[in-house]
């Protein structure tokens, strides 16, 4: 196993498995716009105020309601469960469901903006084409980041 | 019982033709067919799919008795196996998706790769992890279908356990992911409506509500009492611990111990690589995050549902147990029967037909249920009489509902029934009170696993719907089984094979062992049910320990920062691993005292984490950080893909028709 060989990952044609097609290294204007450079921080700084709060919330239903603090909740009642054990057994499950559902909406929404930015930037490099369309002409682009 | 074993045939046979007439529809030929569906499964077909694969024989058969029996504690499996989605949801599944490589050996071995090589050893690493995370997984699986078929088919379980190897065996090598994926989905659906069906008739019969949920907060319809006040009421009563009580030190649920194996479920489950590799699926980042979201929810349906399935069956069980006499006379049957117009079941009693399991020869009246009669023969449940004729069934001396199946089979077992037998028959004079022997065998109390199979007789259900019970533990044990195997063969034939052993090989022969390392993993995995290890159970704490320690912090790492390298990274895998595997087999096998702050096995993957993020990080700053390359790399994976709707980033030539 010591000889040399192949770095696994290499981005060389050795390597068939990689399902998106290997980046090749051309300079690629339209990542390097100024106005993806400022679009992308927004979008990784959203993602991660997302996850940031959502796992706050996370963490406070289950290890804390859930847990920490079950037994002093347990003082409160939900019909007829302590409120601690219902939040152990039921209340953080459906917590989970709807965290995940806000994500899924959150960011799907930021994918959509980082989309427009990238059709912005393409249009200003290539005014040309259409804002509305440039899918096709910019794809190579794009792919080649 | 003869009307129940043909609906359980008519069922069990008509759900596996659906199960091989699907495969049979989604045979592949590529092997991005076979590791990943093509990725071109909708992102609900997907949800459906990972609950299916998710849920397996402890989820149904399990889960609901180990609730049952641990009352509040039992809230680290609903919280663990859930609350591990979340972290998958937010932490892991787009990324991995938009990295869209086939496996999980596959990312760690990439992202740490290096000049020195610890790319490999990574990945080695996490190939190994994944192979033994996954078998411990089958093992289980295959005990699970064994049960169903030697309680419901009278079947060897051996024979059962063949039987539903050989159909797992074709569809997984026919399909691949594509075909064990729709199978998947048809498997979920099977597996929902057995589960709910007793749970919403028996939430009906003893809450008059149809929802369980609201019938867990809701009141016993005979008395008008709150369900769970009256079953703390009760369980106090007979020595129990009160059901909704978080925390006792006696059982040793303490808060850390709640904490700390809540926490392990979770990071473990989010590490578990036959649930990761499901976000490969699909189409898109985006398709992945609404996967995670429709897997959670159609998760939630069982796990919300279990609980109060749990608190019900505990009632019922105390209910109709407890200080009800075995053997009514028969002069006193007749009495009883004719005040009651005839009718057993208002006269509170069950007609119990001679059978040889019985050491009456005759047919008797008794208090007892009669889903207690019927699964006495299966050795899960006995009563253990101390002279008086009437059932104890308390948490203390009283006792007398035991599992007699704890003890070792053969002389040791039969020996102490029988001496019990002729100690209550002489009123002591002679043989041997058994019941001792059996509370510290840890015996107390029925089989956790009968709880959810001897629901829907419990309710009075019809047999069809026990029968269907059957099927949909069968579809729950195949399911996850399917999907450990094919994690298994991608092991071996992707990671092993192909990116390590012979990066030229062509995608003939890569199918090829791919298809052969699932057929040697099934015959394991058979014999693994046929000779069910003793370790089982404790092992599969180390599946998630391990998947906590090594693989969660790793991938977290490995996406979040772009600072962390290998060098970095492979040190905290392996201080993780080596903590917690040690402390696990120390405690398991060692006879260590759970010196670590008295954390149980179960939970001591937190600390593993905790330990592996720790060494990681105060790494970082004397280790290089990954190559260009590598960063790069990380950039692309925390973008969505864009204009992919125009572009030819997803290929969907090979997306399912259905």
């Amino acid at each position: 196993m010591s000889e040399p060989r192949p770095d696994p990952a290499a981005t060389s044609t050795s390597t068939p498995p990689a399902l998106d097609p290997p980046p090749p290294p051309a300079p690629d204007p339209l990542h390097h716009h100024p106005r993806m450079i400022e679009a992308r921080r927004r979008y990784w700084r959203t993602n991660l105020t997302a996850v940031g709060v959502l796992l706050s919330i996370w963490a406070a239903v289950s290890l804390g309601a859930g847990v920490l603090f079950a037994d002093t909740l347990s003082a409160y009642s939900v019909g007829g469960a302590p409120l601690g054990f219902w939040m152990a057994q039921q209340g953080s499950i459906a917590t989970f469901v709807v965290l995940v559902l806000v994500y899924a909406l959150v960011m799907n929404s930021a994918d959509r903006r980082l989309q427009r930015a990238v059709q912005d930037a393409h249009a200003e490099l290539d005014p040309k084409s259409e804002p509305g369309a440039p899918a096709s002409a910019a794809t190579p682009a794009s792919e080649a980041r | 019982m003869d009307s129940l074993r043909a609906w359980t045939l008519l069922f069990v046979g008509l759900t596996f033709s659906l199960y091989l007439y699907i495969a049979w529809r989604a045979r592949v030929k590529t092997t991005r067919g076979f590791y990943v569906a093509g990725q071109g499964v909708p992102a609900a077909a997907n949800g459906m799919a990972t609950a299916a694969d998710w849920m397996s024989a402890a989820s149904f058969i399990g889960m609901t008795g180990l609730i049952s029996s641990m009352g509040f504690a039992g809230c680290v499996y609903l919280m663990g196996w859930t609350g591990g989605y979340v972290l998958l949801a937010l932490l892991l599944a787009p990324y991995l998706r938009k990295f869209g490589r086939y496996t999980v050996p596959d990312f760690i071995g990439d992202r740490y790769t290096g000049a020195t090589g610890a790319g490999g050893a990574a990945r080695l690493t996490a190939v190994v992890c994944a192979i033994f995370v996954s078998f411990t997984y089958v093992a289980g699986q295959m005990r699970g279908a064994g049960i169903v078929f030697s309680r419901f088919l009278d079947v060897d379980i051996n024979v059962g356990v063949v039987i539903g190897m050989a159909v797992v065996f074709i569809y997984a090598t026919l399909g691949g992911m594509k075909g064990i994926t729709w199978t998947q989905v048809a498997q979920y659906w099977v597996l929902i409506t057995a589960f709910l069906t007793p749970v919403i008739a028996i939430s009906l019969d003893l809450t008059g509500t149809a929802a369980p949920q609201l019938g867990l907060i809701g009141q016993v319809q005979s008395s008008g009492e709150s369900l769970l006040g009256k079953l703390d009421g009760i369980q106090q009563e007979l020595g129990f611990a009160p059901y909704t009580t978080p925390f006792s030190e006696a059982s040793g649920w303490d808060k850390l111990n709640v904490f700390c194996v809540a926490l392990a479920l979770m990071a473990g489950t989010a590490g578990l690589p036959h649930v990761i590799v499901r976000f490969y699926t699909v189409k898109n980042v985006r398709a992945a995050r609404w996967s995670a979201f429709w897997a959670l929810l159609f998760i939630a349906a069982l796990y919300l549902s279990a609980p109060a399935a749990a608190a019900f069956v505990r009632y019922y069980m105390i209910d109709t147990v407890h200080d009800k006499r075995f053997v009514v006379d028969n002069a006193e049957a007749e009495t009883r029967l004719a005040q009651a117009g005839g009718d057993p079941e208002a006269a509170g009693l069950t007609l119990v037909e001679p059978n040889t399991a019985e050491a009456d020869a005759a047919a008797f009246y008794s208090e007892l249920p009669g889903w207690f009669h019927n699964w006495r023969r299966t050795g899960l449940i006995d009563w253990m009489d101390d002279g008086d004729g009437r059932v104890a069934f308390t948490g203390d001396d009283r006792n007398e509902v035991f599992n007699p199946s704890k003890l070792p089979a053969g002389a040791e077992r039969d020996g102490a029934l029988t001496q019990h037998a002729v100690w209550v028959a002489t009123g002591g004079e002679q043989g041997a009170d058994a019941r001792p022997k059996l509370r510290d065998a840890g015996a107390s109390g029925p089989d956790r696993d009968i709880f959810v199979l001897a629901m829907p007789e419990m309710a009075g259900l019809a047999d069809w719907i026990v029968a269907f019970v059957a099927a949909g533990a069968l579809a729950a044990a195949l399911s996850t089984a399917s999907g450990l195997l094919l994690v298994i063969s991608s092991s071996v034939a992707h990671d092993l094979y192909y990116r390590t052993l012979r990066p030229n090989a062509s995608e003939k022969s890569r199918l090829l062992v791919g298809r052969a390392a699932i057929g040697v993993a099934v015959v394991i995995a058979g014999l693994f049910g046929i000779f069910p290890p003793g370790f089982v159970s404790q092992v599969v704490a180390f599946a998630f320990g391990l998947a906590a320690s090594s693989f969660f912090p790793a991938i977290v790492l490995g996406i979040f920062t772009k600072r962390v390298g290998a060098a970095a990274a492979v040190p905290g895998m392996i201080v993780g691993l080596a903590f917690t595997g040690t402390y696990i087999i120390g405690n398991v096998y060692g006879g260590w005292e759970p010196w670590c702050f008295g954390i149980k096995p179960q939970g001591i993957g937190t600390v593993g984490m905790l330990l592996n993020f720790a060494v990681t990080l105060a790494l970082v700053p004397f280790t290089a950080a990954p190559p260009e390359r590598v960063q790069r790399e990380i950039d692309r994976v925390r973008e969505p893909e864009l204009l992919s709707a125009a572009g030819p980033a997803v290929e969907i030539e090979d997306a399912p028709e259905h």
